[in-house]
């Protein structure tokens, strides 16, 4: 089913809000909360979020696959099959009801036309796909893939995902 | 003919780079207190483009008539002097291009800087994991590979935004789009920028050839494939992209004659983004300078 089209507006945001360093996550329960990270670029930032009790999660990962580099010396959040799952359980932990969760995705850019080198962005889309349904997560959102770097801010209050990308209006996911 | 301000205008008018006003309190106070190492120095030029631009172009000046040019921050700075270096860093606060919002490449504030030092550092890592060039050289050059973006953002902002029209269609890549509106790009600005100011050979090849490594001299072939790797690599990362980011091609011919793989490229990413965490906050701002 295709994606309903991007609302686009000129958004102020209100305030700064937690920023989520690359290969880093937070959980909030507080609902004035704003969740942030920026220039995804071809890294991936995953919101999960109950509506019902305004918890929010943001996870922004590099990689797709922790095997492929030494676990001992990086974080979880780096990569996606141990930072989704970790995000999941923050998120569980501090509360949420897995089965209202609402999972966005983002990023996930492409450089151009390289066949053999940097599909960092693919591969995480590609990898993203499996992974969340395999944790059973229902996507409601992809807004991945293209030449574009994104920053995104997860509104804890409703749950909407505000995209800022270079020279263009935020528009709301 | 092109409207847009000629080449030899641009160069004229960005004859000087000047670094990030909030670099300055920092180097100065290094620089009057009662001991300061090069390496403290060096930390604090090592992040900046425009200073650093500054710092070499001073070492390779004639006043210092050396027949070997100077091509690593560490070496120009035991060159210069704190004295030398102090009165530039004056000469740089008068430059004031960077408290004004720069438009053209849809940049955030200070996303230049942040782009370039993860080619620099970026540069390094994959220098010293493959021995393909002198790390520190590589640093230097990663540092100050798109200066001739930042002259041109500054002194020809309303081409640009005629640019952006015109990517990815009817031109795939920025480059040709610039060349199309402009008559010449941004590593055109850089090579003539640097030329002008007696930069190393190697750091013009890397300016003016990054985009395409393929067409580039041999003797510095190596160099210039491993930033376009960094490049590439601080791309995909996201670091200080702005509207032209994604728009280049990748030589996949160079990268694979220096025998750089997908894999081998991956595997440098989580060492390149320590490195990056350990410089700036997640909100962007240079930790040293803060």
């Amino acid at each position: 089913m295709p994606e309903p089209a991007p609302i686009f507006q000129n958004l102020v945001p209100q305030k700064q809000g937690l920023v989520i360093g690359v290969a880093d996550m937070a959980v909030s329960t507080d609902p004035e909360e704003i969740l942030v990270t920026y220039a995804l670029g071809s890294c991936l930032g995953i919101t999960l979020h109950d509506p019902g009790k305004r918890i929010g999660g943001l996870l922004h990962l590099m990689l797709p696959d922790s095997h492929l580099h030494n676990r001992t010396i990086v974080r979880p959040a780096m990569f996606l099959d141990t930072g989704l799952p970790l995000l999941l359980e923050t998120m569980l932990d501090a509360g949420a009801d897995r089965h209202a969760l609402r999972c966005k995705v983002f990023g996930g850019a492409q450089l151009l036309s390289s066949d053999n080198f940097f599909r960092i962005g693919a591969q995480n889309v590609d990898a993203c796909y499996k992974m969340t349904a395999h944790l059973g997560l229902r996507v409601q959102v992809w807004e991945v893939s293209g030449s574009v770097n994104r920053t995104i801010r997860l509104i804890n209050q409703s749950g909407e995902v505000r995209v800022r990308v270079p020279a263009r209006p935020e528009f709301i996911r | 003919m092109s409207k847009h301000a000629t080449l030899e205008a641009v160069v004229e008018m960005t004859d000087s780079i000047p670094c990030a006003p909030h670099i300055l309190p920092k180097l100065q106070h290094s620089l009057l207190g009662t001991y300061v190492t090069t390496q403290e120095l060096q930390s604090i030029i090592e992040l900046d483009p425009g200073l650093a631009t500054s710092v070499l172009r001073m070492a390779n000046s004639a006043y210092f008539g050396r027949d070997q040019k100077c091509e690593s921050i560490a070496n120009a700075i035991l060159l210069l002097g704190t004295a030398a270096l102090s009165r530039l860093t004056v000469t740089s606060q008068a430059g004031n291009w960077l408290n004004q919002p720069i438009k053209g490449y849809g940049w955030e504030p200070g996303d230049l800087c942040r782009h370039s030092l993860c080619v620099a550092v970026a540069s390094e890592i994959l220098s010293t994991a493959t021995g393909l060039a002198d790390p520190n050289v590589a640093y230097t050059a990663g540092l100050i590979y798109d200066v001739g973006k930042l002259a041109l953002a500054y002194a020809n902002s309303e081409g640009l935004a005629e640019v952006i029209k015109l990517v990815p269609s009817p031109y795939p890549t920025w480059e040709e789009a610039e060349n199309a509106v402009l008559g010449y790009c941004s590593t055109d600005v850089s090579r003539l920028l640097l030329q002008r100011w007696s930069l190393p050979h190697a750091l013009i090849e890397v300016a003016t050839g990054y985009l395409h490594p393929s067409r580039v001299a041999p003797q510095n072939f190596a160099l210039v494939t491993t930033v376009h790797a960094a490049k590439s690599i601080a791309t995909e990362l996201g670091y200080g992209i702005g509207v032209d980011g994604y728009y280049f091609e990748v030589d996949e011919a160079a990268l694979a004659e220096m025998n750089f793989t997908e894999e081998s490229l991956q595997a440098c990413v989580p060492a390149i983004v320590e490195r990056m965490d350990a410089l700036i906050t997640p909100e962007g701002i240079i930790k040293a300078l803060s």
